[in-house]
């Protein structure tokens, strides 16, 4: 089979794809398959074409290929179907087998490489392709050209050998899922028919060579039947060989497991093909017989076999006469089991769906963008918009004439918005059916896009809502009345004679009032009511009675046995007989008692709010979205020199300086259009206008309140500007303490500092001195290294007194970087002879990778000095006087330095109080040291605190912070 | 001003010390300057005429305790000390350990160059005192014992004959030792003897 075709070869074939060829990707739209709406599977037509083509194998194996191309092209209603085999070489495929407008071609072929069929074989999957000629020019004479062709591979023992495939000449004609499922079908068949073939040319061609050894004739026809039975063993189509008689003489692996017997429980005897027959399909079987007896084959039909356990399964039976017996056949046996229960289902699923629609009434439809062509319009649309389904499908214009002419135009303008924009939309209309009825519509609608991102169809719903309309009219109107039934849910109705005495009290009023019924009638409401209540409600009656009001309706209070009071609301009118003279009042009675608690509460509640925003020393304003003030309370005045009248109606920014204006109003103005809250909300420091012109320091609090469209701004608005003066005098205050106790410690000083600066004095004179000898001898060089020297020392004094005076000078704290090892060399500068005046030994430890801090310099010498000053006083009369001074970089991003001595150290009992003001172990001492250094090194951050140095004395350290930017 | 002598000073304030040698160099008198007493201390004494300008207020040993150390190693020299505080114990404790003078700072040069040149002329002084001792205890050195026992009674005022007594000799042999004591010693008459015998501190027993 695979080597003879070399004939008829009208498609030239070509070594390569030439140049300016199209792409692959561009010729293929596999995806469309299953994007196109897809038509429902029909599987009594797909049955009976494999059936078909079982007993075609069964009885002509010769002509199987041709059958299947015709069964392909009749069951997909394509053009034209084929199949493409690869030659054994492998080089190119060949046509074995085509029908319809391509039969001609038959023969042909592509290569292997550079075809659509090779495309197919390289991917291994089902290919869509439309117009291959622009990829394969060696196609074009294949004509009618291809508008799409659709390729399935199939397999032999696993190995894909050609394809079966369809092609559609006509533009119409699109190929859905639907065909890809049937022709990968037939692809199964087709690779069993190929095996089939293949087996029985081998058994020919053996035949042929041993035609004259009978025995070995019987011998290869018993291998026939094996190999037949490997063929038929592995189909998956159940095949039957049967005698008249009812006997089975040979059933295959499908078929057993079609009706659960097993081989040897058939093939005995003991069960005939007659008895797996319900009754029921006799009748069917013995067409089929009759059919067989005139023809020797017989049409596909539908039955039913009993299976051993007795349940039924529905099957598809195909039967032939085997040649030359006229006794036996065989019977092609499909199991319909899935596809009955598929089928079922679908029909169950569109049964529901037209329930669904039906009990919704909602229909669905659908329509073509291009044409306005209705393709989809559901039973229960037809039924909604008053069609009959006899007429076939409405057309678009009649579907626009059913709407309303009130909502026509703009039910197309949604439609139309929907195809242009793409868009899904929803509307709602009116249809007025022939009747002249009206109906209220709801629809929505989908579009459905192709490939290229243009809508094909759009696809929607349409809903009768026209109860809902109604219930919602009624609603409508019913919750008006509502307000006034609602009033009234609690109502005792009461019969009052027209000098007041009830004649009729319902048990709840007697419930509510706490008397029983026996004390209440005949007795005159009056006595009943509220003093202050009695003279208006009589006033009322007696108006009913002059027939000067029809009712009135009155909210008063009754006096309840136990005192209580409770509120009522009544409705009374008058009762009148025939001739129109009054007989009772009739009124409605209801307890209202909750809802004045309620409103009273809420009243009190408003007036103490009131009272609070009135009385506040906090200015309280509210403001709306134009920034315009609606209130404010009296505390304004006093906080801005406005009185509430002045400014209420005036724009907020009237209170702020005017520099400040701008930024409010495109605060607000950003706020209510994103939402975003440029500053926090809850006390902010802002400047705030007094009327005088002053600028005042506030702290404001505020928030939105209302809802909906309506939106307010209330804040709390405080008058700072004291606050923050007493805040600047205490800094001052302190600034002006530290520089008082800085000066102290200078005082202690003095004898310190005037020997410090003595000595660069002195070398001054000194050095002077010589240079006025230098010069009377003549010795200029002595003269002018003298006069340097000079120059040097002056310099030295001046840092010496710069030094002194910067810790002397009342300067505002400022920082820097300071180096606290040059700050400490600094300190035991000026304190050199402090030092040394007392005999005290001063070691310092300083370490190198002390970093830079940023601090006071003046306030961390005047800490240092003073620790260092304490020191040295706690050693004087003391034997070894030692005191160190070192610096640490700690852990914590921190700096330590500590003062150690040798002192006698701390009574403990009061290590406590050495930081307090004015605590002092000093004759002349102020008592503020300690506290003034605890409270610089504070505000630097740091901590500063005392302990004791073993084996004696004390040690003051302190910590600073290094700065973000610290460098070591 | 001599150009032998030498002045020390020592002060730890680096600039003031150098201010001091410049103004010293600047009369001619040569200077050695030092930071500390001990550093002072190590350098070995040249023997020329000398003394010392000193802080009062050292750190480590202090110019009082200089001083006293410096009396007590027999390594005399006059002391201008100098301070930047006036504090009058000291003062007295310094001069009574006799220092040339007490300069509070800023003193002015003069004052210096003065006291310098005062101790001067006192160092070159108690140096020929020392010089003129040693020369005397030189020429006693060359006595004979006989001649040292004979001078002893000579000072004592004892008559020749009553040495000769008292040494269990003759007056003539007497009177020849008498005369090598007197050639020996360069004494020209009895009087000049006795001073001798008193500075060398040679006891005249009683009479």
């Amino acid at each position: 089979v695979t080597e003879s075709a070399t004939s008829n070869n009208d498609v030239p074939l070509e070594a390569s794809i030439p140049d300016g060829a199209v792409s692959l990707e561009s010729i293929l739209c596999t995806e469309e398959l299953h994007r196109r709406p897809w038509r429902p599977p029909d599987y009594g037509k797909e049955n009976r074409a494999l059936v078909a083509l079982a007993i075609a194998l069964a009885d002509s194996p010769r002509t199987i290929l041709q059958t299947l191309a015709e069964k392909a092209l009749e069951v997909l209603q394509a053009d034209s179907a084929g199949l493409s085999l690869l030659t054994k070489d492998e080089k190119r495929f060949y046509w074995p087998a085509i029908a319809g407008a391509w039969q001609p071609h038959l023969g042909g072929g592509t290569p292997r490489d550079f075809g659509p069929c090779g495309d197919v074989l390289d991917r291994n999957v089902p290919l869509l392709f439309t117009h291959w000629e622009r990829r394969y020019p060696y196609l074009c004479p294949a004509t009618p050209l291809a508008e799409e062709g659709l390729l399935v591979p199939f397999y032999v023992h696993g190995k894909a050998v050609g394809t079966i495939w369809a092609i559609a000449h006509h533009e119409h004609r699109k190929f859905d899922a639907e065909d890809l499922r049937l022709l990968e079908s037939l692809g199964r068949f087709a690779s069993a028919a190929y095996q089939a073939l293949a087996s029985i040319d081998d058994l020919t061609v053996q035949i042929a060579a041993r035609e004259k050894a009978e025995a070995a004739l019987r011998e290869l026809a018993n291998g026939l039947e094996a190999k037949v039975r490997r063929l038929v063993e592995a189909n998956i189509i159940g095949i039957v060989i049967w005698h008249l008689d009812g006997q089975i003489l040979e059933a295959n692996g499908a078929f057993l497991r079609l009706v659960g017997y097993d081989r040897g429980e058939l093939v005995s005897g003991r069960v005939s093909w007659r008895e797996v027959t319900p009754d029921k399909w006799r009748a069917a079987d013995e067409q089929a017989l009759a059919e067989l007896a005139a023809t020797g084959v017989c049409e596909p039909f539908e039955k039913e076999y009993v299976r051993k356990d007795g349940s039924r399964v529905p099957v598809l039976v195909g039967a032939a006469l085997l040649e030359g017996s006229g006794n036996e056949g065989v019977a092609f046996v499909l199991d319909l089991s899935e596809q009955k229960r598929s089928e079922e289902a679908l029909r169950r699923s569109e049964y529901y769906l037209v329930e669904a629609q039906r009990l919704s009434h909602t229909g669905s439809w659908a329509f073509n963008v291009a044409t306005r062509e209705i393709v989809h319009w559901s039973q229960e649309h037809f039924r909604i918009f008053g069609f009959d389904p006899e007429d076939g499908m409405p057309s678009f214009e009649t579907l626009m004439q059913r709407i309303h002419p009130d909502d026509r135009v703009s039910a197309a303008e949604v439609i139309e918005r929907g195809v242009r924009e793409k868009t899904d939309y929803e509307q709602d209309f009116r249809i007025v059916l022939p009747d002249g009825t009206m109906r209220y519509m709801h629809t929505t609608g989908r579009p459905v896009f192709n490939s290229s991102g243009d809508p094909v169809e759009f696809v929607g719903t349409v809903m009768d809502v026209t109860e809902r309309k109604l219930a919602e009219n009624a609603l409508r109107e019913s919750q008006e009345n509502l307000a006034w039934t609602e009033q009234f849910s609690l109502v005792m109705a009461t019969h009052t004679d027209l000098e007041g005495r009830w004649l009729k009290v319902p048990p709840t009023l007697c419930k509510l009032l706490g008397y029983t019924e026996e004390e209440l009638l005949g007795r005159r409401f009056h006595e009943f009511i509220h003093p202050d209540d009695a003279e208006a409600d009589w006033n009322q009656c007696s108006r009913l009675i002059r027939g000067e009001i029809k009712s009135f309706d009155l909210e008063k209070r009754y006096r309840r046995k136990d005192g209580s009071i409770v509120w009522v609301y009544l409705n009374v009118s008058v009762v009148l007989d025939a001739s129109g003279a009054p007989v009772h009042f009739r009124t409605y009675i209801r307890d209202i008692t909750e809802r004045k608690q309620r409103e009273q509460a809420l009243r009190q509640s408003e007036e103490r709010y009131r009272t609070l925003a009135e009385t506040a020393t906090d200015v309280i304003l509210t403001i709306d979205q134009t920034s315009t003030i609606l209130f404010v309370n009296g505390a304004v005045e006093k906080a801005f020199g406005y009185t509430p009248a002045e400014i209420v109606g005036q724009k907020i920014t009237a209170l702020m300086p005017e520099r400040m204006r701008h930024r409010h109003e495109e605060a607000i103005r950003r706020y209510l259009e994103t939402g975003e809250k440029r500053i926090s909300w809850n006390a902010v420091s802002l400047l705030g206008l007094h009327k005088n012109g002053r600028e005042i320091n506030l702290d404001v609090s505020f928030a939105e309140v209302g809802t909906g469209d309506e939106r307010f701004f209330s804040g709390i608005v405080r008058d700072v500007t004291e606050r923050k003066r007493a805040e600047a005098a205490l800094h001052q205050a302190q600034a002006e303490l530290a520089h008082v106790t800085r000066v102290a410690t200078l005082g202690e000083l003095t004898a310190s500092i005037a020997h410090e600066i003595n000595q660069p004095l002195g070398a001054v004179v000194n050095n002077a001195s010589a240079c006025v000898r230098w010069l009377a001898a003549q010795n200029m060089e002595e003269a002018r290294q003298s006069a340097m020297r000079v120059v040097a020392d002056g310099h030295r004094a001046g840092e010496i007194i710069g030094r002194i005076r910067a810790l002397a000078k009342k300067a505002p704290p400022q920082k820097d970087w300071v180096d606290l090892n040059a700050t400490i060399r600094d300190v035991l500068a000026l304190a050199r002879s402090e030092v040394q005046r007392h005999g005290v030994t001063v070691e310092t430890h300083l370490s190198d990778d002390v970093p830079l801090i940023l601090a006071d310099r003046i306030q961390v010498q005047q800490v240092l000095l003073n620790l260092l000053m304490n020191a040295i006083e706690a050693l004087s009369g003391v034997g070894p006087r030692e005191l160190w001074v070192s610096s640490e970089r700690m852990a914590a991003p921190e700096v330590l330095i500590a003062v150690r001595d040798s002192g006698p150290g701390f009574d403990p009992q009061h290590i406590d109080r050495l930081f307090d003001a004015f605590y002092t172990t000093k004759p002349h001492g102020l008592g503020l040291g300690l506290a003034i250094s605890r409270r610089i090194i504070e505000a630097h951050g740091g901590r500063l605190w005392a302990t004791a140095n073993t084996p004696h004395g004390a040690v003051l350290q302190f910590t600073v912070p290094m700065g973000r930017e610290g460098v070591a | 001003m001599d150009t032998d002598a030498m002045v020390f000073v020592v002060d730890d304030d680096a600039p003031l010390r150098e201010s001091l040698q410049n103004l010293i160099r600047s009369v001619g008198l040569r200077v050695e300057a030092f930071a500390s007493a001990q550093e002072f201390l190590d350098r070995p004494r040249p023997e020329v005429p000398g003394c010392l300008v000193l802080d009062v207020r050292l750190p480590g040993l202090s110019g009082l305790d200089l001083q006293q150390r410096m009396a007590e190693g027999n390594r005399d020299m006059p002391i201008i000390f100098i301070t930047g505080h006036g504090d009058i114990p000291m003062t007295v404790q310094a001069m009574k350990a006799g220092a040339v003078a007490f300069l509070t700072k800023p003193f002015r040069d003069q004052e210096l160059l003065d006291a310098i040149q005062q101790a001067l002329v006192r160092d070159r002084k108690a140096r020929e005192q020392r010089a003129k001792s040693e020369e005397l205890r030189c020429r006693y050195r060359s006595l004979t014992p006989r001649e040292r026992e004979v001078m002893a009674l000579v000072v004592a005022g004892l008559l020749n004959k009553q040495i000769a007594a008292e040494l269990g000799t003759s007056e003539a042999s007497v009177k020849v030792h008498r005369q090598h004591v007197m050639e020996k010693m360069g004494a020209g008459s009895l009087a000049a003897l006795v001073r001798m015998a008193d500075r060398l501190g040679i006891p005249t027993p009683p009479s």
